[in-house]
């Protein structure tokens, strides 16, 4: 089935409790297929509810949550929903179900109930993509964090889906393993056009997005390229989290006279844009 | 009390097919009141390095002595040890275990036997100290805490032993950019209102560079490089070489030193690389302004001079 539309939400509201504060507060956003978004936010801020909304682990209080155009709050629509968005989670310890990195692979296929003739070719699909086939036949627990949350990437891919939602896949790995897993998926993002929601605390992965969107108390605070969001250092502190050490910088040496053009994110931006006032 | 590590090596599995060897004949000494930094790849050793300071792994070869003695003789008082040097493991939350904060806390004291005062002044005192207001959660179930708070907690129930020396391994993982700049400006009062030694273990360059007063880099069980933050972010390719980066403000000092611009070496909090590159700037004069303008009005890529 072709799917168009991976994500919208229309005024989708998540409430844990009756009367309790709302987790996510009417957020209506659509996220066009290809793309890669990145989500900010301090924590408590709704990102980690939000990505949740997005493949029926939990359904609106309010609001609709369409999965490329289908409702999630439909049961009917369930095991589609899950089909079409698959989800990676934060701790690589807590998402390892098998004791072969191949079956642990395999884990999401047999529940969908794909025979097993053509489960075979997906799954080594999938752990080339993630450049993880030479460690098929090994024990999860023998390897590095971010090889196994490459082993989860891949359990997601193994099942096709249109959307990848990460929620901060990338938060107990050390600097090598995070960007292992990022380039990884950002790879697949481009060559296999699937749509990612990447919910991260690392400004320098959100830089390296198509969009960012930044949530404060349930609701969308910014939205906007990377260079839109993060060229607003002030509106960013103000929300608790961290501008890119180079947009700082940049901020810096505008206040002391220098002119720099809006947008440094990088090393290699601030030294080209540097070249050319220096 | 200094520590003292004399030709420290580990080897994981001895004797067997997955014997690995972590730390390799490394000697060093830690004075008191030192803030170390201790960086590495991952699997370069720095854990198992640092859970030897307080006899956590005894060396398959060479001594750690503190204060003194040698920890890794038969018969020492681990118990001893352990007041003396505090280790917060990687995410120590997931060690809390009491029913409440206070109790979660109070649980070292215990275990040396101090009197109910006494430990009721140091669970105080420690909670205070990681900035937590007892009378707000000293009777809450520490599960009822949002993350940052319970590493807080862990930290405190280290702190309740009044140790001399600190460990702590990675205490900024997985924690939000406002968890982090709290708990890194927390070690920072730590280390200056009691004096206490601090080692740090992090692959968090930009975290462990304004705090640190030495830093140890390691890499396969060796130790690689030692010096002062200035000292050692100043060798970018060795850092490289070995997985690790330096801050973002020395990798840029180092990329526009190699377009040949004439930067120190020694910078790496933004604040001085500002400085340094304003006095540049400034020292452009008139011609080098008459280029700004243009680069003003004209789209960044088409200013770019050829270098």
């Amino acid at each position: 089935m072709d799917c168009i539309q991976p994500i919208e939400t229309q005024g989708a509201t998540y409430r844990y409790e009756e009367d309790g504060q709302q987790a996510v507060d009417h957020v209506s956003l659509s996220i066009p297929k290809g793309s890669m978004i990145a989500v900010l936010g301090h924590n408590g801020s709704g990102k980690s509810t939000l990505a949740k909304l997005m493949n029926a682990l939990y359904l609106p209080t309010e609001g609709r949550v369409l999965v490329c155009g289908l409702d999630t709050a439909l049961e009917e629509n369930l095991w589609d929903v899950r089909r079409h968005a698959g989800m990676v989670f934060q701790n690589p310890d807590n998402q390892i179900v098998a004791t072969v990195v191949r079956e642990d692979v395999a884990f999401g296929l047999e529940n969908l109930g794909v025979p097993q003739p053509e489960m075979l070719p997906r799954i080594d699909e999938a752990l080339l993509a993630v450049r993880m086939t030479e460690y098929a036949a090994a024990a999860p627990h023998m390897l590095s964090g971010g090889q196994k949350q490459r082993v989860a990437v891949a359990g997601v891919l193994a099942m096709q889906p249109d959307v990848m939602i990460l929620d901060e896949a990338t938060a107990m790995l050390d600097p090598s393993g995070r960007e292992e897993v990022f380039s990884t998926v950002r790879k697949l993002n481009r060559e296999k056009s699937i749509t990612v929601v990447w919910i991260t605390h690392f400004m320098e992965e959100a830089a390296l997005c198509d969009r960012v969107l930044v949530l404060h108390h349930g609701a969308i605070a910014m939205d906007g390229t990377p260079r839109e969001v993060f060229s607003q250092v002030d509106e960013l502190k103000k929300l608790g989290l961290d501008v890119p050490p180079m947009a700082e910088l940049a901020e810096m040496l505008r206040q002391g006279g220098l002119s720099l053009p809006a947008g440094i994110l990088t090393v290699d931006d601030m030294v080209k844009e540097l070249k050319a006032c220096l | 009390m200094p520590i003292e590590v004399e030709h420290l090596t580990h080897t994981y599995l001895p004797g067997s097919p997955f014997s690995s060897t972590a730390i390799h004949d490394l000697s060093l000494t830690i004075e008191d009141g030192e803030f170390i930094g201790v960086l590495g790849h991952t699997g370069s050793g720095k854990t198992t390095f640092v859970q030897h300071l307080n006899g956590l792994l005894k060396p398959t070869e060479g001594r750690v002595i503190v204060d003194g003695v040698d920890i890794t003789r038969k018969g020492v008082s681990l118990l001893d040890v352990r007041r003396k040097v505090g280790l917060v493991f990687q995410y120590p939350e997931y060690q809390l275990f009491e029913e409440t904060v206070a109790k979660d806390v109070a649980f070292g004291p215990k275990n040396i036997g101090l009197s109910k005062t006494e430990i009721d002044e140091r669970v105080r005192w420690a909670l205070e100290q990681v900035e937590l207001d007892f009378g707000e959660v000293a009777g809450v179930s520490p599960f009822e805490l949002s993350g940052g708070q319970m590493r807080r907690v862990a930290i405190a129930g280290v702190l309740a032993m009044k140790p001399k020396t600190l460990i702590l391994d990675e205490p900024t993982a997985g924690l939000d950019p406002r968890g982090r700049r709290a708990i890194l400006a927390m070690i920072r009062r730590l280390h200056a209102e009691n004096s206490m030694t601090v080692i740090m273990v992090s692959h968090n360059m930009d975290d462990i560079g304004p705090l640190a007063t030495r830093l140890l880099v390691m890499n396969r069980g060796e130790l690689v490089m030692e010096g002062t933050p200035r000292e050692v972010f100043r060798r970018h390719d060795e850092m490289l070489a070995i997985g690790l980066g330096v801050p973002r403000g020395a990798e840029l000092l180092y990329r526009l030193r190699q377009e040949g611009y004439p930067l120190p070496d020694d910078l790496y909090t933004l604040p001085e690389v500002r400085d340094a590159l304003l006095s540049l700037y400034a020292s452009k004069g008139d011609a080098s302004a008459a280029r700004t303008q243009a680069a003003d009005s004209a789209s960044p890529k088409e200013a770019t001079p050829d270098a």
